[in-house]
């Protein structure tokens, strides 16, 4: 059994809990892969919170002509803006994540003869 | 967005004026009664309709990319790789409706990178959300303590913690991935909040969409007699507070066996002014007396305990709910259609840590309810298994 790491004189009502194996799991021919793959998305996420960052501070100077690292937490973007925010989020996600699922599937010196069958001369 | 029915009312306001307080005795011990408060330094961002939201604006933004990166994963690359799955199984003679076991379908589909990617991509998302929320709340660690040890004692409602209570082995498994799984950080509640908002329950999560509309279906007594009624496995309380505010007048329970979650539960629920009473017990025992409630519902509690379990937790249901009395669970469907669903249930099983997805495939869910001694309804196409909008009434 495990024990969480928290380190606090405070009661967190936290028992022992059995430890699953899950970042042992490697999906690709390579665990290096495996790790790209997520740092790819955990700097994705970080580029995201930049954009929505700037978009708040664009907002707020062209609102203001002035900003603070509070007015920027506290922005509680409109109804519209959400929505903007959601389609431009979406179309970043897709921009990022789409080769994913278009990968090739043909060996690229298996087609060395010709690189179209209407091309007749090989090299 | 504000609730008409219950508007939200802010936890500092409410601090002041709180007047029913109700944490059992043996919840406070001498660790957290000491502990001098720590007052939150993060600037308060207000709140997203009935929450609060989140401490920062990155880790706000960060999980709306997780969100996002969700969504993409389950329509589009699930799209590709289901396509991929019926082309490969097409060139091999293989019906992709076929019925197999999932060892089988794994075996045909787990060499394929593009269906392998889906795993990937998943496993990655729910290790980055988990890791991000855990680092940030266990780095404010005291403040968020502080916070929850103030709403403990506040009302409306009740709270009662039983940190020397036995959990049982299979109760304290990392359930989905979620780093301590219910029972071993104290951040539960807070963690599964935001990883739901930003995974199974994204876009339906945050003001409780997909709770309400539960609760909404709910089967009523005949009689139309409602005075109580209990969530059983009720984790952060959303269908429990969803239930109240649906029965306004009736007595509403949740319990459940985690207590990072009833704690987060009853301060979410006080935060919004909700009357829910909230108990760290068993859902296989509840200590409730017999005939006790008039409807006993939950929400994705079987397909995370073991067959067993899910056994007892029935004749437990049958036991406290009255003559009459009507059982509601909503849980995950257990006939997955293709020969990609089958792997994907795998997937979810073995490295997304549904430990228990195999004993809920194999339980007969039905006939235990009519062993125990509720009549099964509305079963649909699956046999005598989990089906969704089955519920069970007590002769």
């Amino acid at each position: 059994m495990a024990k969480s790491s928290l380190k606090t004189g405070r009661e967190t009502y936290a028992a022992e809990f059995v430890k699953a194996d899950y970042d042992r799991a490697v999906f690709t021919d390579n665990p290096y892969i495996d790790s790209l793959i997520t740092s790819l998305t955990a700097l994705s996420a970080n580029v995201w919170a930049i954009q929505r960052r700037m978009k708040i501070v664009e907002i707020l100077l062209e609102k203001n002509g002035a900003v603070t690292r509070d007015m920027i937490e506290q922005y509680q973007p409109t109804a519209e803006e959400a929505a903007l925010w959601r389609k431009e989020r979406n179309s970043f996600v897709a921009e990022v994540n789409d080769p994913f699922k278009e990968v090739g599937d043909l060996p690229y010196a298996a087609s060395i003869d010709v690189p179209h069958p209407g091309v007749k001369k090989a090299l | 967005m504000t609730n008409n029915l219950f508007p939200t009312l802010k936890r500092r306001d409410l601090f002041a004026t709180a007047t029913a307080a109700a944490v059992s005795a043996t919840a406070m011990s001498m660790r957290s009664a000491e502990a001098k408060e720590v007052v939150r330094t993060m600037t308060i961002r207000g709140h997203d309709g009935i929450y609060p939201r989140l401490m920062s604006l990155a880790l706000e933004s960060k999980g709306d990319y997780y969100a996002g990166h969700y969504v993409w994963r389950a329509a589009q690359l699930e799209k590709a790789a289901e396509e991929r799955a019926t082309a490969l199984l097409k060139e091999k003679g293989i019906d992709p409706t076929s019925s197999m076991s999932w060892g089988e379908a794994v075996a045909l589909l787990e060499s394929d990178p593009l269906i392998a990617m889906t795993c990937r991509a998943r496993s990655s998302q729910q290790k980055l959300k988990y890791q991000m929320l855990q680092n940030a709340y266990y780095e404010r660690a005291d403040e968020f303590l502080s916070e929850m040890e103030r709403a403990d004692k506040m009302g409306p409602g009740t709270l009662e913690l039983n940190p020397k209570m036995h959990i049982p082995e299979y109760t304290a498994h990392e359930i989905h991935s979620m780093p301590g799984g219910y029972v071993g950080d104290a951040f539960a509640g807070h963690m599964y909040h935001s990883g739901t908002d930003w995974g199974a329950y994204v876009d339906v999560n945050s003001q409780d969409g997909a709770h309400m509309a539960m609760a909404a279906a709910a089967q009523v007594p005949a009689d139309g007699k409602v005075r109580r009624i209990l969530d059983i496995g009720t984790s952060i309380g959303q269908l429990a507070t969803s239930i109240k505010r649906r029965f306004p007048e009736a007595e509403v329970w949740g319990v459940d066996i985690g207590g990072p979650m009833v704690r987060y539960a009853h301060m979410k629920a006080a935060d919004m002014g909700v009357a829910v009473n909230f108990a760290q017990r068993l859902a296989e025992d509840t200590k409730f007396p017999d005939n006790h409630f008039d409807m006993v519902v939950s929400n994705l509690l079987f397909h995370e305990v073991n067959e067993q379990g899910a056994k007892d937790i029935i004749k437990e249901v049958r036991r406290v709910l009255r003559p009459g009395g009507v059982f509601s669970p909503t849980d995950t469907n257990t006939a997955p259609a293709t020969v990609k669903a089958k792997y994907t249930l795998w997937y979810n099983y073995r490295w997304n840590h549904e430990d228990w997805y195999a004993d809920w495939h194999s339980v007969d869910f039905a006939g235990e309810m009519r062993k125990s001694g509720l009549k099964p309804n509305n079963l649909k196409n699956t046999g005598d298994r989990y089906s969704p909008q089955i519920f069970g009434v007590k002769a």
